[in-house]
């Protein structure tokens, strides 16, 4: 059983993402994490590039709660956290009511700039780091305001080798509708590449600015942003989900090497998940759930003005977690959703690279007079052959007829 | 080698629309009944050809039908159109649906009805000034990617530059899609098929293709990105979730992030090489790349 789906529920009134108690969301999902990490890494394929954590909740010493993932890679490893602050007294860090503020942060840095010390909460600093705000709606729910709120915790994980892929999510219920910020964080192996790469998607809405889709595939050299391929392959406001999405390739290692013929490696969404739009629709905000005849689709994220993430479960999709893990189907707030349209995307097969001016070694220009002499298509037109084909051996190439035809002129 | 292409250019005073697509024509006949005694499930019809002695008011071009071995939800055979015409300097594609039986929902306009909401006619314009005319046929019988392609350009600028006609073999569903692109820079690609997943029309109005502001790239294979709107023929309300699958091209299509690349040559590093066809980033190969050399040691 290598693609397991499970949670574990956090009642309202108790449950906090700020506490190191081992019965705990934080510790709950390191421990989750762990067992992952430790099925992978025994894995042949996956001896240059293991998975360690770096701190836990359980590492943290003053209001600073999440966890630093260290990402093996044969090159140089990186780190890639998720950190969110304690609410204090005076407020400013509260998240739950007014929503204006964030403490959290989703980061990323190479292994080699950070110093293990007991700084930033316990967490360690970096010389050089890049650092996305990002943050949850709730976040002790102990606090005055957030008492209604419980949450979930939702693991993913294929531990296939070549297929690896660990997601988590943490899922609110109760409390005031507009303010969840059901998200999601994903790791994952993708074919063409030795590293692992890594997605992040935070919700925006009216009360929640701050959006993350956080993309990184790790080369070994840094951490990189990917092209925009998830948007272009969805028509507008089209209420579509995809899988199968090429979220693009490691660019800024090829092109300053002059590297452009070769094959770029892609970065492949894992096949499960499907990335879109659930702006206006569905029955649901954020507990979606399609149910279809061979499986059913389950919603991570919510509805969102920015991507929401949806999960595939193919029928008996099933667990082997000890309780209190359980199986997501005992849940009783998923709620059947419409108005969805689910793409099975294919990959692309190949990219080539080309200039992206005239160079008339990989890319030739139209209609001007240099080009129509080296053009590769057009030029043989121009070599007096009175038209009627391109020569011996492939009549049926690039024939021209032998009359009416007076451009390219011939000379 | 099964890829035929033809170069139609001419002269731009020699370059009146009703002759040129009145030679089309002939070529795309004579692939229709190649196509149709090959592919029998799907059958092609040109229910209107273009007249050859169309004046310059009046309207000349192509209704082409598609009808699919697919079935509606109410059981009838569905039934693609394509509408391509040119009537004095407006040139005109239409996208539709040609099925009679009643859709729920009211994106009919006119009695026409779209693929969805959002792939509708789209418009350019024919230069009646006598710019060289630079157009390309290409098709093919290849079982299973068959395709018919005419594409010309009347200069370097992308709104001069025009897919009339695109007919392919959807890789997925096996349907045919019918598909054009005007002579203009702001309103791209339209095309129709019939998804076989949902059983539902699907359109298109764009290749799936990064922005021009990413690496400029040749992205295999050429994938249509979906125009699943509201349209559909359950009520605007409350439709099942549906899902779908992709629309791709065959094999002898890629997609470009460069626009204002009409005719333009690629010859990348594995050995294909593709002529640029259209303002929208499409690519027509030309030739297919060297299988490769040696063998297998034992």
């Amino acid at each position: 059983m290598t693609y397991q789906v499970f949670c574990q529920v956090f009642p309202a009134g108790s449950w906090k993402w700020t506490s190191e108690d081992p019965a705990s969301i934080g510790m709950r999902l390191d421990g989750a994490f762990r067992a992952f990490a430790a099925a992978v890494n025994a894995l042949p394929g996956n001896a240059s590039t293991p998975l360690s954590v770096v701190r836990s909740h359980a590492d943290a010493t003053a209001n600073r709660w999440g966890y630093t993932w260290q990402l093996g890679h044969p090159v140089e490893p990186a780190h890639l956290w998720f950190h969110v602050e304690s609410p204090t007294s005076s407020g400013a860090t509260l998240q739950g009511e007014t929503q204006t503020t964030s403490s959290g942060q989703f980061g990323t840095a190479k292994a080699s700039t950070y110093t293990s010390n007991t700084s930033n909460g316990g967490y360690g600093s970096y010389s050089n780091s890049v650092i996305n705000s990002a943050g949850l709606a709730y976040i002790d729910s102990t606090i005055s305001g957030a008492t209604a709120i419980g949450a979930i915790l939702l693991i993913a994980k294929d531990t296939t080798p070549g297929r690896e892929f660990f997601c988590w999510t943490l899922k609110t219920t109760g409390g005031n509708d507009e303010l969840h910020r059901d998200c999601c964080h994903v790791l994952y192996k993708s074919p063409g590449t030795s590293g692992w790469c890594s997605i992040a998607i935070f919700p925006r809405t009216s009360k929640q600015p701050y959006e993350l889709v956080a993309l990184h595939g790790y080369s070994g050299n840094r951490f990189g942003s990917l092209p925009y391929a998830l948007s272009a392959s969805l028509q507008l406001y089209g209420h579509q989900l995809r899988s199968g999405i090429s979220l693009g390739h490691y660019d800024f290692v090829l092109e300053p090497q002059g590297l452009l013929d070769t094959p770029p490696p892609f970065i492949q969404l894992p096949a499960p998940l499907f990335i879109g739009c659930t702006s206006i629709r569905g029955a649901s905000t954020h507990f979606g759930k399609v149910t279809r005849p061979d499986g059913v689709m389950l919603q991570l994220g919510q509805r969102s003005l920015a991507f929401d993430i949806w999960l595939w479960l193919p029928s008996g999709t099933s667990h082997s977690q000890a309780s209190p893990w359980m199986s997501v189907f005992a849940l009783s707030y998923w709620r059947e959703c419409n108005e969805l349209h689910f793409i099975t995307g294919l990959p692309p097969q190949g990219l080539q690279m080309v200039t992206a001016t005239a160079d008339f070694i990989r890319h030739f220009p139209a209609l001007s007079a240099v080009g129509a002499r080296q053009h590769p298509q057009q030029g043989p037109l121009l070599s007096g052959s009175g038209g009627g084909g391109s020569g011996g051996g492939e009549p049926t190439v690039n024939a021209r007829p032998s009359t009416g035809l007076l451009w390219p002129r011939g000379v | 080698m099964s890829r035929t292409l033809l170069d139609i250019s001419r002269l731009g005073t020699a370059a009146s629309w009703p002759s040129i697509a009145s030679e089309v024509n002939g070529y795309l006949a004579s692939w229709i009944a190649a196509a149709n005694a090959q592919v029998s499930a799907h059958q092609l019809r040109i229910a209107s050809a273009p007249n050859p002695n169309a004046t310059a008011t009046d309207s000349c071009g192509w209704r082409i039908e598609a009808t699919l071995s697919q079935r509606t939800p109410g059981g009838a055979a569905a039934v693609l159109i394509l509408e391509v015409s040119i009537t004095g300097t407006s040139f005109l594609i239409r996208p539709g649906i040609g099925n009679t039986e009643p859709f729920v929902g009211s994106d009919s306009q006119m009695g026409w009805i779209f693929p969805s909401s959002e792939t509708g006619t789209s418009s350019g314009a024919w230069s009646t000034t006598p710019l060289p005319f630079t157009a390309q046929l290409g098709w093919s019988l290849a079982p299973g990617a068959e395709y018919f392609l005419f594409a010309y350009t009347q200069s370097r600028f992308t709104n001069r530059q025009a897919v009339p006609l695109l007919i392919a073999r959807d890789q997925v569903s096996g349907h045919w899609i019918l598909a054009a692109t005007p002579p203009s820079t702001t309103d791209g690609l339209r095309a129709v098929c019939w998804n076989r997943r949902s059983g539902q029309p699907s359109g298109s109005r764009t290749l799936l293709r990064e922005p021009n502001t990413s690496p400029v790239q040749i992205r295999r294979p050429a994938e249509l990105v979906l125009a699943t709107t509201d349209w559909s023929y359950y009520e605007t309300a409350n439709e099942p979730a549906q899902f779908w699958e992709p629309l791709i091209l065959p094999s002898d299509f890629a997609s470009l992030n460069l626009s204002s690349a009409a005719m333009s040559y690629y010859k990348p590093a594995d050995g294909n090489e593709w002529l640029a066809i259209g303002a929208h980033g499409l690519l027509l190969r030309t030739k297919d790349a060297p299988a490769p050399q040696g063998g297998t040691s034992p």
